[in-house]
């Protein structure tokens, strides 16, 4: 029985080997087409995605050195330039991928021969750029996306005189009726993500935050009269969120996914303080009613008040409860609401009146609204009169709140999943809103009656996926 | 690359010609012999096996070939996809032999909508992003956490769907989903690329996005079980492989080939080793298991090497019970000579250590080797008389106490003691494991009046007393599913809150007098979840034949289910306990880790004595009596090329270090020597302490445990470098050696011969008489020494520092 299992066995595997050695012999096969040089696009940079870039990205530059695109290569880290064109022995990266036991990646796979040869082929060759000709974006403002299923909703705002309702789309924003009627215009960018849509105070701007997540962060203002694109910064390597103007509309802040935040000139774009106070990522900024102060909202939990002209550090405002992740700020007060993972909406005042404790005793709570069903709080909205508090989440229900006393004043249903974006329109008797099932609804804030629902976006065939 | 297609060229007739072997497979066998594939991704494989003409059977899949007829499309993994409805017939060629596969192909053209459930959790699960050291540990990564290893479905759909405003997937543009960029690298991720663009992984993703991120959470079951084929894998040698098939089983009587997307892992990689998708391969002679999980459901699949064995014949001996025949099946099954029985001094002091906690005086040795009954007879004598000894009771009194945590901290000195006394009559009276049990779940009243609700103090809090009560009396470890599902056993956190709900109405309140509890059934208060704090009503991890009444309180049905007949854990986890501490390692080990990716080395043995176990009443005397008596028990140390590397089998004795207390006990047996404790009356020996917080610092040495778990591991059998100065210069050996009352001391008086002391130390330190070379030596050392007093403190202490002393052999 050993006998025969034994031969047999070994068959088994006799038969097996040359299959496994088929692939080596046809992977040898595209080396033959040496005339062709090598594509930084199509074959370098694929490689450095899967074996580098996990460390070697903005979100972690690992030794100073990031390896997702041509220039941030070429420049290299720490150690020097990363690729030296036409000069392997300069080239910082062959040493760190070459060799029986390469330096890099320190785990996981390491670069197979071929894919050493091809990079090094791709240096000898002058190390060139082809990036931008491979790269081909076909959505355009004459070549709006095509939809097959509305996006999600995720940011709404209307415009200070109640004119228009600016709806957040899938690479554009999308301006329509403020009751719903009728898209009026698309805007659109290359962002796959608008996070926050805010109007300046005196509605000649539009302010859009987003991004497309993992890639990069972009704030861009659009003129109001003209709906044509005033001014766009592009920054960090994550979508931005939680936009806000001062009162006088000259600065904006927003919050990052590097922890930061940041205020820019809204003239020139130019930024004129980061803060770092937070230890994750910042969702939602505020600025006082004065504009002297700067509120931020993290996914860590805490409240930040920041003053403005010198940067400094002021206060926690609240106790952590846990991840935050929306803020609206009292247009009458220097009141905030916040919300998270707890679902407990809080009333704070900014500004500290009782001296801190050891106890981190929560001085400043104004009040803690009635704890909200189903999951986390994601969308909060203050009525311009700041009477009305409205809040929204997972639960996929939305509830409005007397600010004064913390009695609920109605309960709007009919959602399917979660609630992400809220607004009131300026006189305060609608609220538009949206979130997980892509329609645009509008309540009566007074009876809580459904008064328009619409797709923002026409629905007309499937979707060209691109790559910007 | 010339060099390696001209190797090829060389090689490839060569494997031609192997395959032309003049004594191929004379049949094949499929398994599955038929294939039925309903809707356009159901996808199945089958495995191949040649049968040899002497019936031995091996793996031929990855060797065949499949002819697949038009409407069929056969992968490189070897897996079937239907492409039209129809019956098909594909030619299997191995072993150049054919057999013709049926293929049934139906509902091909269907829609099937993508499941979250049964299609997205697993396609997650198979790319690992929820495993422990990605998304899957307590606190994710980067921000992103799903549930480790998608026991919650419910929790990671709104990861992926409703948190951070739905940033990880895009209904308007799925491949630019964040879940699929970062997977595939489309975006950096530290986490490396992990999905192929065009692995099915891929597509299940992205179509599930494309089909609008429909959640069928609590409508759709997940899988209830697996079935693993071949169900045990035999290979002769070393170098083989073996297919492994997955057939996951769901409530709704449907089935589903898992092997692509099942995780197997190995036991023992030295032994066997297996691939992603399923291939085991041979390494070298042994046992292994391959756990083999998918959703929460396990299945296992054990592995057995033979290797060479030239020159092996089996030798029947004779069997003293139906272990010596179930272990002799095994040993036979896998080719192992067992060791030929120990001496009689061996099997005193072997005994005589493992049932009364010490070894035997010189006295005894002298009478036992005396006797010339017939050696089984003899020793099963030795063996009722040990168990009938006070010793006995001493030992186990002390043995329980451990485990059920008699300890001072938790008690006070009183309860303590009362607690010991409660173990102890227990014991003496030799009372039935179950009813002990149920004495000890059910007690009320107070501390000292009813001592056995002692038990309950050590368990303040339900999910303790839950955790405890598991692992001292199933073998089973529910620590893991207080936070999560257990990430190997079908154990669910829900279980674990609603079993605990079972204690959750036990009051205590102070008694009247000091250290005083009294215990009490409340029947107020309940287990919340920590998930959402709802109370768990109280719910048994499984249900079993016996019976329960139901209008009790929740202790009394606990203690029903608990200890009934029928609990398949009960009587199974406490014979291989008991049977763990008389042959050195359970028959499944550890022995409070009872899960089926730890499997029992000896199933047939372990149910058989389960079932004696309850047949005999739950009679623990008759237990270690039937072990005992056993040639299993009683086979030498010394091993023969034939079992020198089993460990599990059972095949020979093995040493195992004396715990503190035998070790203590030992050297005052061999000292002659009463020692006395501070806090308990004089002639206490260390297995008659009341618990670990008197006796000294030289028993905390050498490993005791502290009763603050009921864990086996509590107590060490580690060898450090402080115990063994402490045995070369401490002063627990020399104060028993100079002990002017003790054995050395006693000797001189009589002005013995030299012969006679060397005869003397011997007996009294290894139970055993010297041999003429070690007399020669020993007399010869005397001879020399300064006194006689000195020459015979030296011999003594240089035998209690010999393995033969220290270990119980």
């Amino acid at each position: 029985m050993a006998q025969s299992s034994r031969r047999w066995g070994r068959l088994a595997m006799a038969m097996v080997a040359p299959c496994l050695l088929l692939p080596t012999v046809r992977g040898q096969e595209p080396a033959k087409a040496v005339d062709s040089p090598v594509s930084f696009e199509k074959q370098v940079l694929p490689v450095l995605q899967k074996k580098c870039q996990g460390c070697h990205q903005p979100a972690k530059t690992q030794g100073k050195l990031d390896l997702t695109s041509f220039e941030s290569l070429v420049r290299g880290g720490e150690t020097g330039p990363g690729v030296v064109a036409g000069k392997a022995e300069e080239s910082g990266i062959l040493d760190q991928i070459q060799g029986d036991k390469p330096l890099m990646p320190p785990t996981g796979p390491s670069m197979t021969k071929e894919e050493v040869a091809l990079v090094t082929r791709w240096i000898a060759e002058g190390a060139k750029d082809d990036t931008s000709l491979a790269t081909k974006d076909t959505i355009d403002s004459d070549h709006p996306p095509v939809y097959a299923a509305p996006p999600l909703t995720t940011a709404l705002a209307y415009s200070p005189d109640g004119q228009m309702l600016a709806v957040s789309g899938y690479r554009e924003i999308l301006i329509h009726n403020p009751d719903g009627s009728g898209l009026r215009k698309r805007l659109v960018g290359q962002s796959q993500r608008i996070e926050s849509l805010v109007f300046s105070p005196d509605g000649s701007i539009l302010a859009s935050v987003g991004g497309s997540p993992g890639r990069f962060g972009e704030v861009q203002f659009w003129d109001t009269k003209t709906l044509t694109l005033k001014n766009a910064l592009r920054t960090s390597y994550d979508t931005l969120y939680g936009g806000a103007f001062t009162p006088d509309g000259k600065r904006f802040a927003f919050g990052c996914a590097d922890n930061s935040a940041r205020i820019v000139n809204v003239e020139d774009m130019k930024e004129v303080l980061r803060v770092d106070q937070h230890s994750d990522w910042v969702f939602a900024t505020a600025f006082s009613r004065e504009g002297k102060h700067l509120i931020t909202l993290g996914r860590d939990g805490s409240i930040k008040l920041v003053e403005v002209a010198t940067g400094s550090f002021i206060d926690d405002i609240g106790k952590n409860y846990g991840e935050l992740k929306a803020l609206a700020r009292n247009p009458n007060d220097d009141q905030v609401v916040i919300g998270g993972d707890e679902r407990v909406p809080r009333l704070y005042k900014v500004f500290r009146t009782q001296a801190r404790d050891m106890n981190y005793t929560d001085f400043n709570l104004l009040r803690a609204f009635e704890t909200q069903p189903g999951g986390p709080i994601s969308a909060l909205a203050f009525a311009n009169d700041g009477q009305t508090i409205a809040v929204g989440g997972s639960s996929g229900e939305i509830r409005l709140y007397n600010t004064a006393d913390g009695a609920r004043k109605s309960t709007l249903k009919g959602f399917r999943g979660g609630i992400f974006a809220l607004t009131f329109s300026p006189d305060g008797k609608r609220i538009a809103t949206g979130g997980f099932d892509g329609k645009v609804r509008i309540f009566d804030t007074t009876d809580g009656r459904e008064v328009a629902g619409f797709l923002p976006v026409p629905i007309t065939g499937p979707t060209v996926a691109q790559n910007p | 690359m010339r060099i390696c297609l001209s190797w090829l060229l060389l090689t490839l007739p060569a494997s031609v010609a192997l395959a032309a072997d003049p004594t191929p497979p004379v049949s094949l066998r499929m398994t599955p012999s038929s294939i039925a594939l309903d809707g356009a991704r159901d996808a199945r494989r089958v495995l191949v096996t040649g049968v040899a003409a002497d019936g031995s059977t091996f793996d031929l899949t990855t060797a065949a070939k499949f002819e697949t007829p038009e409407g069929l499309q056969a992968d490189l993994a070897g897996f079937f996809h239907p492409k039209q409805d129809g019956q098909y017939t594909v030619k299997v060629t191995a072993g150049g032999l054919s057999i013709d596969l049926p293929v049934q192909a139906t509902n091909v053209a269907a829609p099937v909508p993508v499941s979250f459930v049964r299609d997205v959790m697993p396609a997650i699960s198979r790319v690992g992003c929820n495993a422990g050291t990605c998304h899957g540990s307590a606190k994710g990564k980067k921000g992103f956490k799903l549930s480790l290893r998608g026991y919650d479905a419910e929790y990671d759909y709104a990861q992926l769907i409703d948190d951070l405003a739905g940033r990880r997937f895009n209904r308007s543009a799925p491949e630019q989903s964040l879940m699929l960029l970062k997977p595939s690298t489309g975006v950096p991720h530290e986490g490396g690329f992990v999905l192929p663009v065009d692995s099915p992984q891929y597509a299940l993703m992205r179509d599930w996005i494309a089909q609008g991120v429909q959640s069928d959470v609590g409508q759709t079951s997940r899988a209830q079980r697996l079935e693993v084929f071949p169900p045990v894998i035999e290979m002769a040698t070393e170098a083989q492989t073996q297919q492994m098939l997955v057939i996951a089983h769901f409530p709704d009587g449907k089935t589903r080939d898992v092997t692509a997307d099942a995780v197997f892992s190995s036991s023992v990689p030295d032994v066997a080793t297996v691939t992603p998708s399923g291939l085991v391969t041979s390494i070298r002679r042994g046992e292994a298991s391959i756990l083999v999980r998918y959703e929460g459901v396990y299945g296992v699949d054990n592995v057995s090497i033979m290797g060479d064995r030239k020159g092996y014949e089996w030798k029947p001996r004779p069997n003293a019970n139906y272990v010596d025949a179930l272990v002799d099946k095994k040993l036979q099954k896998r080719k192992i000579l067992p060791s030929e029985l120990c001496t009689d001094e061996e099997f005193l002091r072997r005994a005589s250590i493992d049932i009364t906690g010490v070894p035997p005086t010189p006295e005894d040795v002298r009478a036992f080797l005396a006797d010339t009954t017939e050696t089984m007879a003899k020793r099963e004598r030795a063996i009722d008389r040990l168990i009938a000894s006070p010793g006995f009771v001493s030992h186990w009194t002390h043995k329980w106490a451990d485990l059920l945590q008699a300890n001072r901290k938790l008690l006070g000195d009183k309860s303590t003691w009362a607690f010991d006394r409660w173990i102890e009559r227990a014991v003496d009276t030799n009372m039935p494991y179950d009813k002990m049990v149920r004495e000890l779940m059910t007690a009320r009243g107070g501390s000292i009046d009813n001592p056995a609700v002692n038990y309950y103090r050590a368990q303040k809090e339900p999910t303790v007393a839950l955790e405890n009560a598991t692992q001292l009396f199933l073998g089973i470890r529910f620590s893991c599913n207080k936070c999560h599902d257990h990430p190997f056993e079908r154990w669910t956190q829900n279980q674990y809150y609603s079993m605990a709900a079972f204690w959750g109405q036990v009051g205590a309140k102070n008694g009247r007098v000091a250290d005083e509890q009294v215990v009490w059934d409340t029947n107020g208060g309940e287990v919340t979840h920590p998930k959402d704090g709802r109370v768990m009503p109280p719910a048994f991890p499984f249900d079993h034949q016996g019976q329960i009444n139901k209008a009790t309180a929740r202790r009394e049905q606990l203690a029903d289910w608990l200890t009934s007949p029928e609990n398949p854990y009960f009587a199974r986890s406490v014979v291989n306990r008991i049977w763990s501490y008389y042959l050195g390692r359970g028959i499944i080990d550890p022995v409070d880790d009872i899960r089926s990716s730890n499997p029992p080395s000896n199933p047939e043995l372990l149910d058989a004595l389960e079932k004696d176990f309850v047949a005999s009443g739950f009679d623990l005397r008759h237990l270690m009596r039937t072990i005992a008596r056993s040639r299993t028990y009683q086979t030498s140390i010394v091993t023969n090329s034939f079992n020198s590397d089993d460990s599990v089998n059972f095949s020979h004795a093995t040493p195992r270090r004396l715990t503190a207390e035998q070790l203590f006990d030992a050297i005052d047996v061999a000292a002659g020597r009463k020692s006395s404790f501070a806090g308990v009356p004089a002639g206490f020996r260390a297995n008659q302490l009341p618990d670990s917080q008197v006796g000294g610092s030289f028993l905390d040495l050498f490993g005791r445990p502290a009763r603050d778990t009921p864990c086996e591991c509590e107590r060490s059998s580690e060898v450090s470098l402080s115990q063994a100065l402490n045995l070369v210069n401490g002063p627990t050996i020399a104060d028993a050696l100079l002990d002017p009352n003790g054995r050395i001391a006693l000797l001189l008086k009589s002005n013995p011969d030299d012969k006679t002391i060397v005869e003397e130390m011997y007996l009294a330190a290894l139970s055993r008489l010297p041999r003429p070379d070690e007399v020669h030596k020993a007399t010869d050392y005397l001879s020399g020494a300064s006194s006689k007093a000195e020459g015979a403190q030296d011999l003594l202490w240089a035998l209690i520092n010999s393995p033969a002393f220290l270990f119980n052999r």
